[in-house]
C-alpha cells in the first residue's frame, strides 16, 4: 500500500462529512463538485504539513474553508456571508457529527435528522420533503405543487429548519450523555 | 420557544437563510452580527444535512473520488506541465463549463455547418444568405472566435461574463479554451473526429473514443435537454426549429475588436419549442460576410434554466489561419501553445 492507497482510504472516510460542510455554503451542485476536487488536489500537496497527532477531518475542512473563500471571490452561488468565522463554526458543527455518540456513524445522524423530519407538522415536513426533492433550484415550481403562495412556502421552510436544527441538537445533546 | 416567539435577532437571521436558500437572494445578509452569523451556520448547517439525508445523488460518489485519485497521482508523476496520455473515464466538466460546453456546441454546429438555419421558410434570399454562410463554414479551414458568456445576475447591475477562444475547422473539429474556475490556468476541451476531451486546468486528458463523453456526461446528469444524442437527430431538430428573416445589411458592433464592413444580417427566432430542445436559445442573431459568407459575428440569445445562469453567448470572429492538425486533439494541447 503506498501513500496514495492511504490517502485514497482516509479521503473515503471523510468525504461524505466533507461534502457536507460543502454545501452548507454551496448552493451549486456543480460548484459544491469543483470545490471538493480542488480540495483532495491542494490537501494532496500539503499532505507533508500535516500533523499525525491531530484529526484528519478538521485539517481537511480546514483546506476546503479555503478553497471556498477562493471561489467565493469568483462566484456568487457560494454564500456572500461566508467568512473564516462561520466556516470555523460550521467547521465545529461537523466534527460534532464525527464524534462518537448514541450513532457512531453519519448515516446513524442522518437517520436521526430523518426521524426529526418525520415528526414535523404536516405542512412543514411536505414544505421540507418537496423542496428538496424539487429538480430545479428555484421554490416557485414547489410552491405550485404545494398549493401554496411563495411566502408562505418561504415561512413553512425557515421555520421548519429551524425545528429540524433544535431537534437535531435535542438528539445529538442527547447521544452525548447516553453511555 | 414557539414559533411566534422568537427572538427577532434570530428571526432575522432565519429569514436571511430563507432568501438565500429558497430565493437566491444575500441582501438579507448584511450588517449581521456574530451570533446571528452562527445562527446562520447551524440553518445551513442543517440543509447540508438533509440533502445529504434525502438526496443522496449529491453526495460524494465513487466516479468523483476516482477522478480525484487520478488527478492526484497525475500530479505526482509530473505531468502536469507536459502532454499526458488520456485516460478513459467518465468526463466531469468544470461547474461554468457545463452549461456553456452544450451551448458552445450548438454554436458550433452553426458555425461549422450552419445547420440550425436550414431554414424551411420559403424566404428565398433569406435561404440563398443561408447557404452562403453554410458553404463558407463547412470548408475545412481554421477560424478563431472570441466567446463571451454572460450570466444573468440578479444581485447585479452589471451581468457577468466569461471569455474563451472557440477554435473551429470545418465541420470536423473544435477546440476550446476558457479559464479555470477555481485555480489559476485554463482548460481545454473539444473533438474532432476521433472523438471527444477534455484537459482540466491540472490534472489527466480525459478522453472517449466513439461516443462524445462529454455530451454523455450531460444527457446522463440531465440537467439541461442538451444536443447530445445523435448527431442526425439533432440537425433534424434543428433544420425545423427556427424562423429566419433576412434583414437589412449593417456593420455589427464589435467593441474594441477590428472594425468590419456591412455585413448581411440575419435574425433566427425559435418557433414554439412543442417537442424540441429546451436548451434551444430563443433568439439567434447573425452576421456575415456578404462575399465570403464567412459569420463575423453571432449572439445567441437565451432563456436563463437556472439563477445565475447563461442569458447570452457571443461570438466574434478574430482570424482564420492554418492550424496543426494536432490542434484538435488532446496529444497536442501541451505542446502547442498560442499565447
Amino acid at each position: 500500500m503506498d501513500a496514495h492507497d492511504v490517502f485514497e482510504i482516509l479521503i473515503r472516510d471523510h468525504a461524505d462529512l466533507l461534502m457536507v460542510f460543502i454545501r452548507s455554503v454551496v448552493r451549486n451542485q456543480s460548484v459544491a463538485d469543483d470545490v471538493f476536487q480542488e480540495t483532495l488536489l491542494v490537501a494532496w500537496r500539503r499532505l507533508p504539513d500535516y500533523d499525525r497527532s491531530r484529526p484528519f477531518g478538521p485539517w481537511l475542512r480546514g483546506i476546503t474553508g479555503n478553497v471556498v473563500l477562493s471561489a467565493l471571490r469568483q462566484n456568487r452561488r457560494i454564500l456572500p456571508l461566508c467568512d473564516t468565522e462561520l466556516l470555523e463554526h460550521l467547521d465545529a458543527r461537523c466534527e460534532l457529527l464525527s464524534r462518537n455518540g448514541r450513532g457512531d456513524t453519519l448515516p446513524e445522524k442522518l437517520e436521526a435528522l430523518r426521524e426529526c423530519v418525520r415528526s414535523l407538522p404536516e405542512p412543514y415536513r411536505a414544505a421540507i420533503e418537496t423542496r428538496l426533492n424539487a429538480t430545479d433550484d428555484t421554490s416557485t415550481s414547489v410552491a405550485e405543487q404545494l398549493g401554496i403562495n411563495l411566502e408562505t412556502l418561504k415561512k413553512r421552510l425557515q421555520r421548519a429548519r429551524v425545528r429540524l436544527l433544535e431537534c437535531l441538537q435535542r438528539k445529538l445533546a442527547l447521544a452525548e450523555v447516553t453511555p | 420557544m414557539t414559533d411566534e416567539q422568537e427572538r427577532p435577532d434570530e428571526e432575522l437571521a432565519d429569514r436571511a437563510v430563507s432568501d438565500w436558500l429558497d430565493n437566491g437572494k444575500s441582501d438579507s445578509m448584511k450588517q449581521i452580527t456574530s451570533s446571528q452569523k452562527r445562527r446562520i451556520g447551524d440553518l445551513l448547517w442543517i440543509q447540508g444535512l438533509l440533502e445529504t439525508a434525502f438526496r443522496p445523488e449529491k453526495m460524494v460518489c465513487e466516479a468523483q473520488i476516482q477522478r480525484a485519485m487520478a488527478s492526484v497521482r497525475h500530479l505526482d508523476s509530473g505531468a502536469v506541465s507536459t502532454a499526458a496520455p488520456p485516460i478513459e473515464m467518465t468526463v466531469r466538466i468544470r461547474s461554468k463549463w457545463r452549461q456553456s460546453v452544450a451551448w458552445v456546441t450548438a454554436a458550433v454546429l452553426v458555425l461549422s455547418l450552419g445547420v440550425w438555419l436550414q431554414s424551411r421558410d420559403p424566404q428565398r434570399q433569406a435561404f440563398a444568405a443561408i447557404e452562403r454562410i453554410r458553404e463558407a463554414a463547412s470548408v475545412p479551414r481554421d477560424r478563431e472566435y472570441l466567446a463571451t458568456l454572460f450570466s444573468s445576475d440578479t444581485n447585479e447591475t452589471n451581468s457577468r461574463h466569461v471569455e474563451a477562444q472557440l477554435f473551429v475547422r470545418g465541420g470536423e473539429a473544435f477546440a476550446v479554451r476558457a479559464p479555470a474556475v477555481l485555480r489559476p490556468g485554463d482548460i481545454w476541451f473539444g473533438r474532432d473526429r476521433t472523438g471527444a476531451w477534455f484537459k482540466p486546468a491540472v490534472g489527466p486528458v480525459l478522453s472517449g473514443s466513439g461516443a462524445l463523453v462529454m455530451q454523455q456526461r450531460f444527457l446522463h446528469g440531465r440537467e439541461h435537454d442538451a444536443p447530445f444524442l445523435q448527431l442526425t437527430t439533432v440537425l433534424e431538430r434543428l433544420a425545423d426549429a427556427y424562423r429566419v428573416t433576412l434583414l437589412s445589411d449593417e456593420v455589427p458592433d464589435r467593441g474594441s475588436l477590428t472594425p468590419v464592413a456591412a455585413c448581411q444580417h440575419l435574425r433566427a427566432v425559435v418557433r414554439p419549442l412543442n417537442g424540441l430542445p429546451l436548451w434551444l436559445p430563443r433568439e439567434i442573431e447573425i452576421h456575415a460576410e456578404r462575399e465570403t459568407g464567412t459569420i463575423v459575428k453571432m449572439v445567441l440569445l437565451c432563456d436563463p434554466v437556472e439563477p445565475n445562469g447563461l442569458e447570452r453567448i457571443q461570438f466574434d470572429f478574430i482570424s482564420q489561419s492554418q492550424l496543426p492538425d494536432n490542434w484538435y486533439r488532446p496529444e497536442g494541447r501541451q505542446r502547442i501553445v498560442k499565447d
